[in-house]
């Protein structure tokens, strides 16, 4: 690739000698612009087209000698606003505007030389330099350019290559290349390219870029050649500037409901059992809501945990928590970034109905190792930074594993010692420039939690473990800086496996898996200022194994069991124009376009028409063999937004969503379980669609120290998935006869505040109701009598404070305050007596909620001193969970004991947790 | 569904939880109770088993169901034939005399109430199978002392091939009480007289609370293996001497599997982080207006099986408890004055010893070592064998 950009920049040297063969001279004193074109036109045959108050008050001194009319233009209008169009030999003038002859997206194979006089220079033949005294001394050695045997004596050559920072190969912008005499001068691109046409012989070529040690090359020039030039980083102690590119992101930004989520902020935030957790600080930000206390999944707008895509480096995550919610599955120190979309979700996005949370992993200094890791209570991880070769190839190596079984086996509390828990997370990231041009990402994730408990009965004992695995392999090929592509293959998988094996006759392994293949194409095309054009397309397939049983050991009675597997392809196009309307005015147009089809071998039934699907009701069955099609579903999604600034701190945005979701999580409690099942869209499971509307207003203050935002929303739901009372999915084949389905509402508004600087953090508030309405068909079906009712995850308030405070630049302190209304429960309002046993009668689904939650935490950081020469830098943090020791309740369950009803709450952390970690950085 | 599984499922989760969090009581207000029908119905093949009970639900302060009495019940069988209950004032409605249930028959419940009639499909009897009871020593985790127990696990096996594939257990045990000073006399009008009844030996009898349920579906081999059903932890007074277990096996079809299964994990709560959603939980019995009925209408074969076993025969390995509650020193006392003081605070005179003329010793002791009623029900069940 690169040699195709080199012989372009050829061809263009060449075909300007070739028409800069006439020579033009021209010598004037103080003479008035419009005789001067007067003489131009004369001598060239050229018309120039003015007008006249544009250059009446304009006078042009000096001698021109120049090879191109071009050229000569330029310099004549050298210092004026006036420019110049040339259309055969007619040339327009213009004033303070640019016509662009041809489009942007052609003029990005052109590459900008400086044209410069050309002065013959003497040549020196002798060899004195090659009795250099160190080699290693770049500004000491002679670099030969070009063939000797070419050589035009008198005549000159171009020199030309790359700028780039030496340590890590990145491309130097704005980089000052020149030569002092005759002074010929010539800026690099954003490849860090450049050029200069210079006298052949020997020149000095001095460099110069802010923040690199100023440098320069001896060099001999026989003809056209490359010569590249690193640049070393200039160290100057100077206080900390930090340039931030998108500080008014929150005004200027055109997609609303995105938050970005900083993993240095993360640091600061005080989290239990001392692990930094990303996810955490996700649910920090308005909108987003736990599910409880160390519980699996997020509530974002008021959607279903399964309703999140979670996707690192492309790849989906299906279960992205470790110990059943107490952690998450990544590594915070592999991780670069996270965005989390709440609405304004990018066309390129699908699969999921409420947020995409996109993150990105870290990619290693391609110059030297570098590590970073830690110590808490329950894991200890290390994260190592290897470059393979230098500024070409790097590979990142992560991992974390807890080491809680030797906790639980020092547990004086019998009840521990048979229990093993434990988990670990591997990822690697390899990273691979094979030029400028093309990039190679391949990343790879893996993490498994295994239990084996023993518990209160006979038998019980079991083993237990999930495994998420996936791989991408991404490449990314420039076409040239406005035109990329990226192409795509990620696998990925989850899966469970149990087992029990204390009775003989009764033991057996079970599990299930889902696979996931996606091939994927995007494009990006920066067209010109105005338009940013993203398109693509891709394909998804999908294997879900619902379910497998078998016995374990030649005593077992259990008889194997498998559900058949479920097989479905998602294919979506998408393409996006965020169109800069004017200055003012940005919007984004985007449409995706999804189609579901699942495949044989399958039986499906159909069930009589207004009855309950039970297995009495089924009416037919229809086979279908292996490939072919059960059903289809497709659709449009349109994702648009806009954004209209009131003025440069000020700005209002609308957005509307549509989002489609094809594959379903089975679970009948408001957590997700490890044991939940994933399921695809058939005939009967129909596709969820949500269509959300928001609209919102930001703000920024204080030269955008503070920000402000207040977003409200309003989501339609189709198709939501909810279920009967007592329903199992596992090994379940005919899931219709568990699940009900029916249509939801959500809305909400959300106020935010955030603040940088010494003081920083966050405080948002939240208003958000959700609601679902199931009308079936039969009492099982019915729900609350068919009318709306709050969903399990509906919490109508919530506050989030995050603060953090620096006392010195070693020491800060955090205050984090959270606060909700309890989510709905049911609870018992009747007992009844059968056969000997008592009995509850429920309420109505969800009529009661559980008390509110509230918990404060507190953390302290202490660095270690700043040092630049040191092996390693640590730092200390301590935080302490729940500072009050409120007990707030993760769940309520009811016992019927002595004849009443009882009521219990079950309290995940109800006391203070202190916990000290240390974490270093090599 | 397979129940192990689950179970197992749940049980890790609850260990989970149980491992960094607490439970403890919660209060809530709710809008009162909400009163429903409840109908409980049972007919098998087995005359003494065949009921319905018609009530409301009860408050959580009330301590009885209220018994609906005017209600009109029959059964009626696939035959055609029509069984009118008969009702006795107090809720509870009895089939005619003779009448029970026939294998491979079906049976459809009615009853008109307030003008509603409540209604099943019909149900169809399947015959149980004979049960046979086994039990060996093992140690598992005990939530009620927080700790790994050693302990007696009896299991129910199929002892004959079973007709059906979904089960419902109930259990009973007894075990005898022998105190160590029954009481021979007692004070009566200023004097000692002879205790009429034997108080030495009574008989403690409980009965499952819990719904067992077992499904067989899932099994290369049709039958029942190792199904625990009764945990006696060890020091557990049943331990001292004979003990008897009696099994119920009811047989079930699919549909009252799927509400027994329901119901059991409805009230079974939870406590863990991933708690079912519960409800009201509605069975077969149907109404056309809407009204909703609580409860079932239960048809099944039933079979029982009783073992008695001596749990001393595991003494290898489980130790044999003394007897509780502890007994205090026996007091002997040689006047019947002192014996009028002492039995004004409950002891009892066990042995009469004559030391010389006119000159008695008489031991005494107290409470439950003097009088086995205080544990347990004096009457010997006739099925009882010594």
């Amino acid at each position: 690739m690169k040699d195709k950009f080199f012989a372009i920049f050829i061809l263009y040297i060449v075909s300007h000698l070739a028409f800069g063969q006439g020579r033009f001279s021209f010598d004037f004193d103080q003479l008035p612009m419009p005789e001067v074109l007067e003489q131009i036109e004369g001598e060239t045959g050229l018309i120039f087209y003015f007008n006249e108050q544009w250059i009446d008050t304009l006078q042009v001194s000096g001698s021109f000698q120049v090879s191109t009319i071009e050229q000569l233009l330029k310099d004549v209008f050298s210092g004026s606003t006036i420019g110049f169009y040339q259309y055969e030999n007619r040339i327009v003038l213009t004033n303070n505007v640019l016509i662009i002859g041809e489009p942007e997206i052609t003029k990005a194979y052109q590459v900008d030389t400086t044209q410069v006089n050309v002065i013959e220079k003497g040549l020196v033949f002798s060899r004195e330099y090659f009795d250099q005294a160190d080699e290693s001394d770049l500004e000491s050695t002679v670099f030969e350019i070009g063939n000797r045997n070419n050589l035009v004596a008198g005549g000159s050559a171009t020199l030309a290559g790359y700028v780039r920072n030496e340590e890590n190969d990145e491309p130097i912008e704005g980089a000052l290349v020149y030569v002092q005499d005759p002074f010929i001068a010539a800026s690099s691109d954003e490849n860090g390219f450049y050029s200069l046409t210079l006298p052949n012989g020997k020149h000095q070529v001095f460099i110069q870029y802010v923040g690199m040690k100023n440098t320069f090359r001896n060099v001999v020039l026989f003809s056209n050649g490359r010569f590249d030039i690193d640049m070393q980083v200039d160290v100057i102690a100077l206080q900390e500037v930090l340039v931030e590119s998108d500080r008014d992101i929150n005004v200027s930004n055109v997609q609303m409901g995105v938050s970005r989520i900083d993993i240095e902020a993360s640091k600061n935030i005080p989290i239990v059992l001392g692990e930094k957790d990303i996810m955490k600080v996700a649910t920090t930000v308005a909108g987003i809501q736990t599910v409880g206390e160390g519980a699996s999944g997020f509530n974002v707008r008021g959607g279903k945990a399964d309703q999140n895509l979670i996707i690192i480096n492309g790849a989906p995550i299906y279960n992205a928590s470790h110990f059943f919610g107490f952690f998450s599955v990544f590594n915070s120190e592999a991780v670069e970034s996270m965005e989390i979309y709440k609405s304004g979700i990018p066309a390129k996005y699908g699969g999921r109905l409420s947020s995409v949370f996109d993150i990105r992993s870290k990619s290693a200094n391609k110059e030297k190792v570098a590590g970073e890791g830690g110590i808490s209570p329950i894991t200890g991880r290390l994260t190592l930074e290897l470059p393979l070769k230098a500024g070409k190839t790097s590979l990142l190596l992560s991992g974390r594993t807890t080491y809680s079984n030797w906790i639980l086996r020092r547990s004086n509390n019998a009840e521990f010692n048979g229990n093993e828990v434990s988990f670990f997370d591997l990822s690697a990231t390899f990273d691979h420039d094979f030029d400028d041009k093309n990039n190679l990402l391949v990343s790879g994730y893996v993490s498994k939690d295994k239990f084996k408990l023993t518990s209160d009965t006979l038998f019980s004992f079991s083993d237990f473990d999930y495994v998420n695995a996936n791989t991408s392999i991404r490449w990314k090929h420039q076409f040239n800086n406005n035109f990329d592509l990226s192409a795509s293959l990620i696998l990925a998988g989850y899966g469970y496996n149990l087992s029990f094996d204390d009775s003989p006759p009764n033991a057996f392994t079970q599990d299930f898996g889902v696979d996931e293949k996606t091939l994927d194409v995007e494009l990006n095309n920066f067209m010109g200022e105005r338009h940013t054009l993203n398109y693509g397309a891709g394909f998804k397939h999908y294997i879900i194994n619902p379910g497998t049983k078998d016995g374990l050991g030649f005593m077992s009675i259990i008889s194997p069991e498998t559900l058949p597997q479920e097989r479905g392809l998602e294919s979506y196009f998408h393409v996006s124009d965020q169109f800069e309307v004017t200055d003012k005015l940005s919007v984004y147009f985007g449409l995706r376009y999804t189609m579901f089809n699942n495949f044989g071998p399958q039986d499906v039934y159909t069930y009589e028409e207004g009855q309950p699907k039970t297995a009495d009701s089924r009416s037919d069955s229809t086979n279908y063999g292996s490939g072919e099609i059960i059903s289809t579903y497709h659709g449009p999604e349109a994702r648009l937004s806009g954004r209209y600034n009131l003025n440069d701190d000020t700005s209002i945005k609308v957005s509307y969503n549509r989002t489609r979701q094809y594959i379903h999580v089975m679970t009948n409690s408001a957590a997700l379980s490890p044991t939940d099942t994933w399921r695809l869209t058939s005939p009967h499971l129909l596709p969820q669609i949500s269509d959300q509307l928001s609209f919102g207003l930001y703000r920024n203050y204080f030269n955008n120290k503070i920000e402000t935002s207040v977003e409200t929303y309003y989501k339609f739901l189709q198709n939501l998935k909810d279920f009967k009372i007592g329903s199992e999915f596992l090994l379940r084949q005919y899931i219709e006869r568990d699940i009900l389905q029916g249509p939801g509402k959500s809305y909400g508004v959300e106020f935010s505040i955030k603040k940088k600087g010494r003081l920083n953090g966050w405080i948002n508030y939240a208003y958000s109701r959700t609601f679902i309405k199931l009308n079936g068909n039969g009492s099982e079906e019915i729900i609350n009598d068919g009318n709306y009712f709050p969903t399990s995850y509906d919490k109508p308030h919530t506050v989030n404070m995050v603060s953090n405070y620096k006392f010195t630049r070693r020491f800060s302190m955090s205050l984090n305050m959270t606060y909700n209304t309890g989510r709905p429960v049911t609870v018992p309002v009747a007992i009844y007596d059968l056969h000997g046993f008592e009995n509850i009668h429920f309420s109505d689904r969800n009529k009661y909620r559980i008390p509110d939650y509230f918990r404060i935490d507190v953390g302290l950081n202490l660095e270690g001193n700043h040092k630049i020469r040191k092996l390693t830098h640590s730092f200390w943090s301590l935080s302490i969970y729940n500072l009050l020791g409120r007990d707030n309740p993760y769940s309520v369950f009811f016992n019927v004991e002595d004849g009443k009803a009882q009521g219990y709450q079950l309290v995940v952390f109800g006391n203070p947790i202190p916990t000290l970690s240390y974490n270093f950085k090599f | 569904m397979n129940r192990i599984s689950l179970l197992a499922i749940s049980l890790i989760l609850g260990t989970i939880s149980i491992m960094l969090s607490c439970i403890s009581p919660f209060e809530y207000e709710s809008d009162g109770t909400e009163e429903s029908i409840v109908v409980e119905g049972l007919l098998t093949d087995r005359e003494e088993f065949n009921y319905v009970n018609i009530f409301r639900t009860r408050g959580f302060n009330d301590l009885e169901n209220e018994p609906i009495t005017n209600a009109l019940v029959s059964v009626e069988s696939s035959d055609g034939n029509i069984y009118l209950y008969s009702n006795d004032e107090q809720g509870h409605y009895l089939p005619p005399l003779g009448f029970v249930g026939i294998p491979g028959e079906t049976y459809q419940l009615h009853v008109e109430l307030d003008g509603e009639i409540y209604y099943t499909e019909p149900n169809l009897l399947i015959p149980s199978n004979a049960t046979e009871i086994t039990g060996r020593v093992v140690n598992i985790p005990d939530p009620d002392v927080g700790r790994n127990v050693d302990g007696v696990q009896f299991f129910v096996e199929s002892a004959s091939e079973p007709s059906g594939n979904h089960y419902r257990f109930e259990w009973e045990d007894t075990y005898m009480i022998i105190i160590p000073f029954p009481m021979q006399y007692l004070w009566v009008d200023s004097v000692l007289v002879e205790v009429e009844e034997d108080v030495g030996i009574c008989y403690k009898t409980t009965r499952s609370d819990q719904i067992i349920t077992k499904s067989i579906q899932q099994q290369t081999e049709k039958s029942l293996r190792e199904f625990p059903i009764r945990f006696l932890r060890e020091g557990l007074q049943a331990f001292r001497t004979r003990y008897s277990l009696l099994v119920r096996q009811f047989t079930l079809t699919s549909e009252a599997y799927g509400y027994f299964d329901k119901l059991k994990k409805n009230n079974e709560g939870g406590g863990s982080l991933f708690d079912k959603q519960t409800g009201p939980l509605i069975g077969n019995i149907k109404n056309d207006n809407q009204h909703i009925a609580l409860g079932f209408f239960q048809v099944s074969g039933v079979t029982e099986n009783r073992k008695f076993i001596r749990l001393s025969e595991f003494a290898d390995q489980i130790s044999v408890p003394r007897f509780q509650p502890a007994c205090p020193e026996s007091t002997i006392v040689t006047t019947l004055d002192s014996v009028a003081i002492l039995q004004e605070t409950g002891w009892k005179v066990y042995a009469i010893e004559e030391t010389g003329p006119f000159s008695f010793n008489y031991a005494m002791n107290l409470g439950a070592c003097v009088d086995c009623r205080r544990l347990g029900d004096i009457k010997k069940p006739e099925w009882w064998e010594d």
